[in-house]
């Protein structure tokens, strides 16, 4: 069933906040906002379907930038040189 | 988190050893002059710029605003030792009264605010020009960041240092992907510059800019170029970046500014 604008807003309303939490633990990808914009464009337009996937998508970006920082914590230290001769 | 593994200073030596032998033949002084100490072809129309630098004009902007009195009749000399001729390789230094690090551009501001001034836009222009004039009075000396006994220091230290190799943005990049372990190689059409003697040359006038920019400017373009989300210019991450890679730097002469494609 086709979404409509009672669906689109309250979705596009979590997804803000889902970012917004999200940006105080981790540096977000750009894409994350680049969506959201264009998820309120195509809800806008009235292509509602189109809004949420983007909107879930949005989502997702966020949750794969939170699941690369928790990755990284454990296994950045690999990466720095040690010295020779401590 | 303190690192178990390693002293700055001990980091600052293991990073040259890195470099060593990855470029043996390589003067590592020379990697403050960036991709122009691995691309020849590069290196010689870059000495060729610099009979006639791009970012001498930004120079002489920057020593007429900084000469130029405040409205309350002080000026840039009362905000910083020396009166401010000099001081580059101090910065970023670390501030015991507010707890935080503290670049040259972050101190140019204070120094506006404390006297009644608005501040300057970050990333170019007015704040660029004083840090570039700033930077030039400073050619030849030797980054000395100072890393005080405070865990507060150590601290921001360390969150550079785990910023600099931790991978992010939609590209999963880490400074160091670019900057140690594929320094001399080509990306695209560039060739990436090494870790060593990252900071001795900011502000930098870069050829796709048309202008000078500072090293907060870059750290948002590194950001964005592997989609990660750039943080506001002098936020705390990226001064604490900054402390880190010019720790790094120290030892080295500064040889800013420069300029860059």
């Amino acid at each position: 069933m086709a979404a409509d604008q009672a669906e689109s807003e309250p979705a596009l309303a979590g997804a803000q906040e889902t970012l917004r939490d999200a940006a105080t633990r981790v540096q977000l990808w750009t894409t994350s906002d680049q969506l959201l914009q264009s998820a309120a464009e195509a809800a806008a337009s009235g292509d509602y379907d189109l809004a949420i996937r983007q909107l879930e998508e949005a989502e997702l970006h966020a949750q794969l930038a939170l699941a690369t920082a928790e990755r990284e914590k454990t296994v950045w230290q690999k990466s720095v040189p040690k010295p020779d001769h401590p | 988190m303190a690192n178990a593994f390693a002293t700055p200073e001990q980091d600052r030596l293991a990073l040259r050893e890195f470099f060593s032998k990855r470029f043996p033949k390589l003067d590592l002084n020379e990697m403050a002059n960036g991709l122009y100490a691995f691309d020849e072809g590069a290196r010689e129309q870059w000495l060729e710029m610099e009979d006639f630098p791009p970012y001498e004009i930004a120079v002489e902007a920057g020593e007429e605003a900084f000469n130029q009195p405040f409205a309350n009749g002080k000026g840039y000399a009362d905000c910083f030792e020396n009166g401010g001729i000099g001081i580059r390789q101090n910065y970023p230094r670390f501030d015991t009264d507010s707890g935080q690090v503290v670049t040259l551009e972050l101190a140019i501001n204070q120094c506006r605010e404390a006297n009644g001034e608005e501040p300057l836009p970050w990333l170019t222009g007015e704040l660029a020009e004083i840090s570039a004039y700033m930077a030039y009075t400073s050619r030849g000396n030797e980054m000395n960041v100072v890393i005080p006994d405070d865990p507060r220091a150590i601290a921001a230290y360390e969150a550079g240092k785990e910023y600099y190799y931790t991978r992010r943005g939609q590209l999963e990049f880490a400074c160091e992907n670019c900057h140690m372990q594929s320094a001399g190689n080509l990306l695209r059409a560039d060739t990436l510059s090494g870790m060593l003697g990252q900071a001795t040359h900011w502000p930098v006038y870069r050829s796709k800019w048309g202008e000078i920019g500072t090293l907060n400017k870059r750290f948002q373009e590194c950001n964005e170029q592997v989609r990660a989300k750039a943080y506001e210019p002098q936020s705390e991450v990226y001064r604490n970046l900054e402390y880190f890679l010019s720790y790094m730097s120290n030892g080295m002469e500064l040889n800013g500014p420069a300029s860059r494609r």
